[in-house]
């Protein structure tokens, strides 16, 4: 397929509230402005479809932040903050502790299952998660967004943000069905694309690089627009690497916490509690159960193990058929095998390191209402900054704030009027790598130059995830380089012309992310961030926020230091 | 490997006038219509084993596959999703099955809340979306 740029069709449309991703975040921000203003006209672009889109598409297992019994708000928030080493948004995670237990109510009242006890508790797994019946939770969650109202446009990639005098007044996209060029105006935006994957190198390669544990069609759009537009991003630095059951990279909490694994080595040792007591044992934060896990093979005690070998056949079957509802391709791997659970205990090991605002805090740097640093520009979900630990639940939790805060303004909020040029400019970096010319560069190989970049200079799995400066500087002069490439992308069709702008999106995002992994001179979050030539913590200068702003015309990321404050005393209260 | 799609029981669900269910699904748009009418995958190294195309073809034409590096072995994954249960079978190498079952929705929301006719994700209610996008014309 190639294409004349001028005989692209263009549709414009006009919406108070522009939501881009209709994922968790997204599609709780339509819900809750609609039913505070049904009036209030919505519109939903995703480039998937609703009923299965993002990190939900297969489903999920648990809802892994809520406030179990004899936990407080507070009790989460202190959690987070140790888990985190200190450095997070007090006033973001708390906002969001306080709200989680709602969203799971709308979530089983939308239709999901969720088992209860005889006293009619749900069953806690773990601190602050749930057990719950997923793998039908993305279409019960469209289902409940398609109730509102909203508008719904499935199939359309969000290529840009429009920004006037420092406001954002819509997006630009176009469509993967009908080749349309998307102008959208807005009175205001929220931002709910997910985080990223497909930075680093993959654990697999070949046919199997898609196994992967987050989405690989979560490719950092929100972020790479944000940071296009100008928008502060806060906390690059803490990259979420995760351990995970080889090979199919399924998470491990099912195991770990529902049927309460303990990790062991190929020694049978419990490792964590006999040979890192003294960093904290089992309840060491996550990040460093992991650095543990690789230790044991890197002293030669690997391959390390979830221990499910005191399960019972049924308790077997029963753990096996739970990853139906999160992860399917776990469940087929047993049985093509000819095993099972207690016969053949899942290997653990980590996986690439992936940009993901709700496990670590990679995102926006967004006010308590969840406005960005632009005007009018919200953020909610895995692209949102400043509070790990958010999941699904959380996830909801932001987005609904959002939404609140768009329904509350509206009344002052106003549409701008697109400047022509912006709109040409757009329309012609959108298209041009489906014009015949002699562009040959297929988006599958500079995704593969970017991750193999990131992966030998940037912390990758090759590297044991350790960084330095050194490296780190070749990895900011080639990804430069690997930005001139990008002109020379070549797309065949819509589908293609998608996975250009996430390639370029990514590498956008990549670039940011090694100015903040060069700022931070201490090593905070052992493996998501390891300094090899500044291998200590160091409170005393770092325990502060790393924030960074693009000023797209002179290609220059500027960092900003933010402070970390406690939590307002006054907002305990509410 | 991802997915595989038998071109012997898949029937093209009405298209091109109606876009068709494995299409809509993919998170990742990575099912396409040939022009003999049958649906096929683009790419399986960019498939994330999701099943969402599984679930919901209404001649179960499509199975899971995991790479050979991965396993090995063959073996395939079938669901089927219907309104308030999905019905899995996994077979290893010998095509020995193993069959499971998990819940959709719950009971209360199944009898009170929702309309039958708003189900877009199950089988058995699946009556075709209004075809709104440009023909592609690609065989792939
Ligand atoms: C495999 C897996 C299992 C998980 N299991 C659990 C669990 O058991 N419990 C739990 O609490 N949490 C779990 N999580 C985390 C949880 O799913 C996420 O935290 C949550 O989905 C984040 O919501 P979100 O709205 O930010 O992103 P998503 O829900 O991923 O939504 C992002 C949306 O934006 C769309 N989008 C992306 N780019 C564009 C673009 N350019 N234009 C338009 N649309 C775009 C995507 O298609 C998607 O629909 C899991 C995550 C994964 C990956
Ligand atoms: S849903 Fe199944 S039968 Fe219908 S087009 Fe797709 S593969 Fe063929
Ligand atoms: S399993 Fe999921 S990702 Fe793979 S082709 Fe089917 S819908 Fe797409």
């Amino acid at each position: 397929m190639s294409l004349e740029i001028s005989n692209i069709k263009i549709e414009r449309l006009k919406t108070d509230f522009l939501i881009i991703g209709a994922g968790v975040a997204g599609c709780f921000a339509a819900y809750e402005a609609k039913r505070l203003n049904p009036n209030i006209d919505i519109l939903i672009l995703e480039k998937a479809h609703i009923d299965r889109s993002g990190c939900l598409a297969a489903g999920v297992n648990a809802i892994n932040a809520y406030i179990t019994p004899g936990q407080t708000p507070s009790s989460f928030l202190e959690y987070v903050k140790k888990d985190s080493v200190d450095l997070i948004r007090e006033d973001l995670v708390y906002s969001i502790a306080k709200e989680v237990n709602s969203v799971v109510n709308l979530l089983e009242e939308w239709g999901l299952p969720i088992p209860k006890d005889e006293t009619g508790m749900p069953y806690v797994r773990g601190r602050g998660s749930i057990i719950v019946q997923g793998e039908r939770i993305k279409p019960i969650i469209a289902q409940a967004t398609k109730n509102t109202k909203a508008k719904i446009l499935n199939r359309i990639v969000v290529t840009n943000l429009i920004i006037k005098k420092n406001k954002a007044c819509g997006a630009f996209g176009f469509g993967i069905r009908d080749g349309k060029f998307y102008i959208i105006e807005a009175k205001a935006v929220l931002v709910a694309t997910g985080g990223a994957s497909g930075l680093y190198k993959p654990n697999n390669e070949g046919d199997a690089k898609h196994k992967i544990w987050y989405s690989p069609f979560n490719t950092g759009a929100g972020y790479a627009i944000g940071i296009r537009a100008g928008a502060e991003m806060t906390t690059f630095e803490m990259r979420y690497v995760s351990m995970r059951i080889k090979d199919l990279m399924a998470p491990t909490g099912a195991v770990a916490q529902g049927v309460k694994a303990q990790q062991v080595n190929s020694l049978g040792e419990r490792y964590l509690e006999e040979r890192y007591k003294h960093l904290g044992g089992k309840s060491m934060p996550t990040s460093m159960r992991l650095w543990a896990t690789l230790q044991e093979n890197i002293e030669g005690r690997g391959p390390c193990y979830l221990d499910t070998t005191h399960l019972n056949k049924e308790q077997a079957e029963r753990l096996q058929a739970y990853y139906l509802h999160m992860t399917p391709g776990l469940t087929l791997y047993w049985s093509a095998r000819g095993t099972s659970p207690n016969t053949d205990p899942p290997e653990i090991v980590g996986t690439e390191p992936f940009l993901v605002g709700g496990h670590a805090q990679a995102g926006y740097w967004i006010d308590i209402n969840r406005m960005s640093t632009i005007e009018n520009l919200y953020a909610a979900g895995d692209v949102a900054g400043g509070a790990p630990k958010k999941y699904l639940s959380g996830a909801g939790a932001e987005g609904m704030m959002a939404g609140r805060d768009v329904v509350s303004r509206l009344g002052s909020l106003t549409h701008e009027t697109v400047f022509e040029k912006d709109i040409k400019d757009e329309l012609s970096r959108v298209f041009k790598y489906l014009e015949s010319n002699k562009n040959t560069l297929k988006p599958d190989e500079l995704e593969l130059r970017m991750q193999k970049t990131m992966d030998d200079y940037a912390g990758g799995i090759a590297s044991g995830y350790i960084l330095n400066e050194q490296k780190l500087l070749k990895a900011r002069k080639y990804l430069k380089q690997i930005k001139e490439e990008s002109k020379h992308l070549f797309a065949k069709d819509l589908h293609e012309l998608m996975k250009c702008h996430e390639v370029i999106d990514r590498i956008d995002v990549a670039r940011v992310l090694i100015e903040h992994l060069l700022y931070r001179k201490e090593t905070r979050w052992p493996i998501y961030q390891t300094r090899g030539d500044y291998p200590n913590r160091d409170d005393k200068n770092w325990l502060k926020f790393v924030n960074s702003v693009y000023d797209e015309a002179k290609d220059e990321i500027k960092i900003v230091e933010r402070e970390c404050k406690a939590l307002d005393k006054a907002l305990l209260e509410v | 490997m991802g997915i595989s799609i038998d071109h012997n029981s898949c029937n093209g669900c009405g298209y091109p006038e109606h876009e068709t269910p494995c299409n809509m699904a993919c998170p990742g748009d990575l099912i396409f219509m040939q022009s003999n009418g049958k649906a096929q995958i683009c790419s399986n190294a960019d498939c994330w084993d999701c099943v969402a195309c599984i679930k919901i073809c209404p001649q179960q034409a499509i199975e899971l596959k995991l790479p050979f590096e991965i396993v090995g072995k063959e073996g395939s994954l079938k669901a089927r999703a219907y309104r308030e249960k999905t019905i899995w079978t996994a077979s290893d190498e010998n095509g020995i099955e193993k069959v499971f079952e998990t819940p959709a929705r719950n009971d209360a929301s199944l009898t009170t809340l929702i309309s039958p006719e708003e189900f877009t994700d199950v089988i058995d209610s699946y009556k075709g979306i209004s075809k709104s996008f440009m023909d592609l014309g690609v065989d792939i």
